[in-house]
Parts: structure tokens; sequence; C-alpha cells
């Protein structure tokens, strides 16, 4: 310490060689490097030309632009300022061109497009053996034998209901509507094994890991649902609206993918909705 | 009123010959008055009134009218139907058509969607929309120079709206 104070203190003539003076001090008093700079950086814009499409294009062709992105994109872009917020996320024009490209044409009920978007992308899965429609959500079963069309995407947490109708005809065993933890069921028939389970025309549900389950049966035209809880790992099983049975699944099944299944010739299911509750 | 037999049976508009295109910094333009009216507007300019000699688009500049003629040409020619340019080679001739800065590319927006070309407003925009795609919001705030003006409450709201997009 004492020679801090010395070296402090000494006068150095101002014509002195500064490397001199300053290499002793450097070996008495190494100066610390400087802390890391932990602030944010700030990026530097790719492009200065970039601030133009905000001065330049007007909002409603904003819009036409965002038309062009999907449903992830237009969250993502939605949430880089406030004009892009209102252009794209607010924008009924946006979501009607990504219903669009979905095939989801009609909204009898004038709901926002987002919400027929949002509501509209659940569709059965494409598989060879199946007829699916163009817009995904009704699908032909084959009258040889039995197959599962499962429903993407999955849903992993909050409470969803899917709901089903089946014509001409579901009176049978074999025609049923259930759920599954995994997208590629061992069995062609769901409840067959233990990662599904299904609820039957003839009231029955299947599969060994349903455990506390009852149900009644339903027919052509009725409109079944399932509806998931997967918090609580609970099923309600309806019936136009009205409960029909329940059913309790593991606690490990942490995404469920809805699905139908069936045979007969020209049996259709149509995939009516899927919202969260 | 005329029956629909009488207005199939109207003349056709003559798209014959050339006609001078003013850009708003005084850019002429010499061109063939079928290229033109692929701009709608254009054509309805031209229907209106089939003797004038120039037109005056006080809301494009020469940069963008030349290169929405350029545009126009190409396509009178190559959507013929014996053209025999396939669709995959117009699709690459666009895409060299927007290889151009954004300045360029966002006063051809202006351009296009003014004259009323929707093939090339279509163009333009899907092109500004694949910069913007598969991007985080801060990468298009950068991508952009775009500065974060979300209320917190605005904030919010997305965020629950567009939950079910990232689960």
């Amino acid at each position: 310490m004492k020679t801090t104070k010395t070296t402090k203190t000494k006068k150095v003539p101002k014509e002195a060689p500064a490397p001199a003076v300053i290499a002793p001090k450097c070996d008495v008093h190494p100066v610390p490097a400087p802390p890391p700079d932990v602030r944010p950086k700030v990026l530097e814009p790719v492009d200065p030309q970039a601030h133009l499409l905000m001065e330049i294009i007007p909002p409603e062709i904003l819009s036409v632009i965002c038309g062009f992105l999907s449903p992830l994109d237009v969250a993502n872009v939605s949430q880089a300022c406030r004009t892009f917020f209102q252009v794209a996320w607010k924008s009924e024009y946006v979501w009607h061109q990504n219903a669009l490209r979905m095939d989801l044409v009609t909204n009898p009920e004038g709901k926002p497009w987002m919400t027929i978007v949002r509501d509209g992308r659940y569709r059965f899965l494409p598989r060879p053996e199946v007829t699916i429609s163009p817009d995904g959500k009704t699908v032909t079963f084959p009258d040889t034998t039995s197959y599962t069309v499962l429903v993407h995407p999955p849903i992993r947490s909050g409470v969803w209901r899917a709901t089903f109708q089946f014509e001409p005809h579901a009176n049978a065993g074999d025609v049923a509507i259930g759920w599954s933890s995994v997208p590629t069921l061992p069995a062609n028939y769901l409840g067959n094994d233990s990662t599904s389970i299904d609820w039957n025309a003839c009231g029955s549900v299947y599969g060994s890991s349903a455990s506390d389950h009852t149900a009644s049966g339903w027919t052509t035209g009725d409109e079944v649902a399932i509806e998931l809880d997967m918090n609580l790992h609970r099923a309600r099983l309806l019936k136009n609206g009205e409960e029909a049975g329940k059913a309790t699944f593991p606690d490990d099944w942490n995404e469920c993918w809805f699905g139908a299944c069936g045979h007969y010739e020209d049996l259709k299911c149509r995939l009516c909705s899927l919202r969260e509750i | 009123m005329a029956t629909p037999a009488a207005a199939a049976a109207a003349p056709a508009p003559q798209l014959e010959g050339d006609i001078k295109l003013v850009s708003e910094d005084a850019h002429e333009f010499v061109t063939p008055k079928n290229v033109a009216a692929q701009c709608k507007m254009i054509k309805t300019m031209l229907e209106v009134s089939e003797e004038q000699e120039f037109i005056n688009l006080p809301n494009v500049k020469g940069k963008e009218l030349e290169k929405v003629i350029e545009y126009c040409r190409y396509h009178v020619q190559a959507d013929k139907p014996d053209s025999g340019v396939s669709d995959n080679d117009k699709k690459t001739w666009d895409e060299n058509f927007v290889k151009v800065d954004k300045e360029t590319l966002f006063n051809l927006i202006m351009a296009a969607n003014y004259l009323d070309v929707k093939s090339l407003l279509d163009l333009t925009c899907a092109t500004v929309a694949n910069m913007l795609k598969n991007k985080t919001p801060e990468e298009i705030r950068r991508e952009f120079n775009i500065k974060n003006d979300l209320t917190p409450e605005e904030e919010e709201e997305i965020k629950r709206e567009s939950a079910w997009l990232y689960q």
C-alpha cells in the first residue's frame, strides 16, 4: 500500500516520456479488466432502407402482405409492434385468407375468422385406407375392415371438446369415437390396447386404461362428443349436448388425439367441431 | 338498359398502337397499348378515351413505372397459350424480377396498387411476406427497424389469444 501512495504522489516532469511513467504504474497497479457488458444487445437493423416499410406502405396493404402469412407467422409479426398488431392480428382479411387456404370457405354464423381458423385447423389425419374430404372434416370409411382416423393436432392442456356425427348408420359396437395417447395406434381399432379409449354406439367404453367409466348408447344423427380435461385427466361423454357418460384416463397421458373408427359401406363421420371449453 | 346479349355485342376497346405513359418525375415511356392495359387503371382510361396520346401517372416514379412495364410486357408474351413458356419458367422470372432493394420493392407495391395490377401486387406483397416468415418478433423488428410500441395490455392480449398457436 505504501508503494501505491508513493507512486501516486510522485510528481512526474511534464517532459518525461510517457511510457517511462506509465510502465511502472501498470506494474504496481494492474488496471482491472472492465466488467462484462450485461446490458441487452441492441441489434442494428440489417438494412438501412428497412424503416421504409412502415413509411411507404399504408395499413391496408400491410394487411395484404400479412394475408400471405401462416397463423403462427401472423402471431409473431403481430408481436413486433402496434401497427402489425392492428393490420395482422386484428385484421379479418388476414384471417379470412388463412381460412381460405385451409378450405374453410363458409362461416354461416359470422364468427370472427380467427375463430374459424383456430377451430378449423383440427382435421382428420390422412391415411391411405380411408377417404378424407378436402377440408379434413369428413372421413368415409371402407366397408372391409375398421380403421381409426385420428384428429390432428393433439391437445395437451386445458379442456377440449370434440363433436362428431355419423351417417347414414351408426348403431353397432364397431362404430366409435375416442381418444389416444399416441399418434400411431398399435391396433386398427380405438380401445383395443392400453394406449387408447373409445365410446361405441352400443354404449360401451373400451380400453384397458379407462377407469371409473359409465356410458349410454347413441345412433345415427346424434351429435356425440368427448370432452377431455387434460388437467384432471377426466373425460365427459356427451350426446346431443347432454352428459351420456364419463371416464378417467391415466395421469401420464400428456397429449391426446381425438379419433373415430368404424366400417360399413358409405359410413361417414363428420368432425363437427373441436374447441376449447 | 342493355340486355346481356347487347352488352356482349358491344365492340371491344381498340388496344392497337402505342400510348405514352408519363411518370411523376416526367419520364416518358412509349408502350404498346395492350401492354399498358395490363394495368386495369390504364385500361379503364384507354376505354374512356381511345384517342388520347399520353397518360399522366402522378403517383408513380419513372424507375418503378419502367419495372411495371417490364413486368407487363413479359407477361403479355409469356401468358399467351402458345408462348411455350412453362409455369416454372414464369415463376423463375417473377422471382428474379423482385430481387431488388427494399425501397424499390416497396415502391413497386405502391405502383402495382395504384395502377391496379393484381398479379404484380400479389407477387410483391408475397415477397415482403417471405421476409417476415419464420422469424421471432425481435427478428422482425431488426429486419425492418421497428420499435416495439405495444402497450403491456396489448402484449398480454395477443399472448393470451395466440396461446393455441404455441402449444
